[in-house]
């Protein structure tokens, strides 16, 4: 499990991040929503173990991650809104990279990703599409119990919207956690909770989101209801995403 | 270890495809400075031949020094020596003034005392003049051997051709610079911060690329020595020979080499990566190349810039390059290399720490 506990940040005078707290359990994907510009990049760039964690405690599956970032790399992984790819290299050396081994990527995520014909191109000369899936592949690649991600699917046209909502489903269903930041409406409607972040800190507005963001899509506060999705719980391993017991660190 | 690993090699493919990248630019750009160079080299050469020179003559105030100044005297109006050098007769501090503020030009101040050597010949009172002079003229005053210890030119201990190879290798490198702006762009920048995960800061970031940026500004010193002695004869005894101690030359090009990638670090730390960076060096290239000196000596300079120059790390890169290729790398030069290397690269990281941590 998850466990954040009353993170803070500031930068100067300004506050961003004011007692964040919350939790996830395996296969729960939480929405963090809110204004641009409201400290949701920060509080996962934090969660990432990319910025230090001023204020607060982070656990993985009850392991503290602190200035020593080896707990963020064992159980996490981290999609910047960015793609972190060198452009002028290929799809395998940018993988290699952020995996840390040499050599062709593990056959699970070629297939996960679709990255067999793109694997050795540059990753200048990919669809954004295609870039996007290479990012998520270089998050997932040590394949990491929590993943977070940063409106992921932005830029991205319907198709593979849709496509990569069917992949993170997949990945909650092999009891992987997900945190996302995003504004799109189908991702938040696909989470077990929605956070919105306002003034520095998070309230819970899940089965309230209609409220919260009006009436874009059309949905009443019931039929969102509806559409959550209750959380299955896996004892064995699939190929992906393991799943890891609480207090396991390899 | 593994992390840091994958990243010294995915780094060291990164900066090869950069500077193949910009290699035919960098090309065009060193064959318009080495033409530029050769031109204002030759033209310096012609212009001095040319013009009359103006030596100053410096004697002892003493009788062995009016006797040696009527000798100079009759000198100076033979036709052989008057056709190409004035005599003016100085002070010796007023000389060196003279010369260093470019009001005498290539030749030297001439120390009395070899005068007096010429004077312990046995010759005929009738022939003196014409021995005088074929010394004077041959010894003293020829383009093509080097001054005496008592001497000072512009050109420093230099020939003119020596002079312009070593501005031509340190400008070569000093312009490889803008090879590496690749490697500082935004796209960078994202992949630097998610670099922090895997404990890869801006320290061990900045120390891998600055050497792999030394190594790739070695490679291409020693290259150019290589094709400049084999080619060109500009280094070495002549075309198609070697420099003497090639090996040992080549090993202190390395020093030079690192005092440059520091700088190079620096400059781009303190860009802002859309592209200024490489805008910034192309400027600082520019005017170091001129202010140090690099296509006209110092002395040939107006005075506020030359007094610029001489603080300009430009002026220690060319120093040294010319040192390592034709005599033996200063220590004092050689701490300057390692501290300009360390210092700038230093302040590069802090500002690539300072810019991340946004």
């Amino acid at each position: 499990m998850l466990e954040v506990s009353h993170v803070a940040k500031s930068y100067g005078r300004r506050t961003i991040l004011r007692d964040i707290s919350f939790t996830a359990e395996p296969g729960e994907q939480i929405a963090l929503i809110g204004r641009n510009g409201c400290g949701k990049s920060t509080l996962l760039r934090m969660l990432a173990g990319i910025d230090p964690i001023a204020g607060g405690e982070v656990f993985f599956f009850g392991n503290r991650a602190g200035r020593d970032r080896s707990v963020f790399r064992e159980f996490s992984g981290y999609l910047p809104q960015d793609n972190p790819l060198l452009g002028d290299l290929s799809v395998e050396d940018n993988i290699s990279l952020w995996s840390g081994r040499s050599g062709r990527p593990d056959d699970w995520l070629v297939r996960e990703f679709q990255l067999d014909g793109i694997l050795k191109q540059r990753t200048d000369r990919l669809s954004g599409g295609q870039r996007r899936r290479a990012a998520i592949a270089c998050a997932c690649a040590g394949q990491p119990p929590v993943l977070f991600l940063d409106e992921p699917t932005a830029s991205l046209d319907i198709e593979y919207k849709r496509d990569f909502r069917a992949w993170m489903r997949s990945y909650r269903e092999r009891n992987g956690i997900l945190v996302i930041a995003t504004h799109d409406i189908p991702e938040m409607e696909d989470s077990s909770r929605i956070l919105l972040m306002e003034n520095g800190v998070l309230e819970d507005v899940t089965g309230r989101l209609s409220s919260v963001v009006g009436s874009v899509s059309g949905l009443s506060a019931s039929s969102l209801s509806s559409k959550e999705r209750p959380m299955r719980e896996r004892d064995t391993l699939e190929d992906g995403i393991p799943a890891r017991r609480q207090g396991e660190k390899q | 270890m593994s992390y840091l690993r994958q990243y010294c090699r995915i780094e060291r493919r990164h900066m090869a495809r950069a500077v193949l990248h910009g290699l035919l630019a960098a090309a065009l750009v060193v064959v318009l400075v080495t033409f530029l160079l050769y031109g204002v080299s030759t033209a310096v050469q012609k212009r001095a031949d040319r013009e009359k020179i103006t030596a100053a003559m410096v004697f002892p105030d003493n009788d062995q020094g009016k006797t040696l100044r009527e000798l100079s005297e009759i000198i100076q109006n033979q036709k052989s020596i008057n056709n190409f050098c004035n005599f003016v007769y100085l002070p010796e501090e007023e000389a060196l003034s003279d010369l260093q503020n470019g009001r005498t030009g290539e030749a030297g101040i001439y120390s009395g005392e070899q005068l007096a050597d010429v004077l312990t010949l046995r010759v005929e009172l009738s022939a003196l003049d014409d021995v005088l002079t074929e010394r004077f003229a041959m010894e003293a005053l020829s383009r093509g051997s080097r001054f005496a210890s008592e001497y000072v030119s512009a050109f420093g201990e230099e020939e003119p051709e020596q002079y312009y190879a070593a501005s031509l290798l340190s400008v070569l490198l000093l312009m490889m610079g803008l090879l590496f702006s690749g490697l500082y762009g935004e796209q960078d920048r994202t992949v630097r911060k998610c670099l922090r995960r895997l404990d890869i800061g801006a320290v061990k970031t900045g120390s891998v690329r600055g050497l792999f940026m030394s190594l790739a500004l070695w490679i291409t010193a020693a290259a150019a020595v290589l094709v400049f002695s084999l080619f060109t004869g500009i280094i070495g005894r002549g075309t198609g020979a070697l420099p003497d101690l090639l090996l040992y030359r080549i090993f202190l090009l390395y020093p030079l080499c690192f005092s440059l990638s520091g700088f190079f670090h620096f400059v781009y730390g303190l860009a802002r990566g859309d592209g200024s960076g490489a805008m910034l060096m192309l400027l600082l290239d520019v005017g170091m190349i001129f202010l140090a000196g690099c296509i006209l000596p110092a002395a040939f300079l107006p005075g506020p810039a030359a007094s610029a120059g001489k603080v300009l790390p430009m002026r220690v890169w060319r120093e040294s390059a010319g040192e390592i290729l034709y005599g033996t790398l200063d220590g004092r030069n050689l701490f300057l290399l390692i501290l300009i290397g360390a210092v700038s690269g230093a302040g590069g990281m802090l500002c690539e720490a300072w810019k991340l941590r946004k």
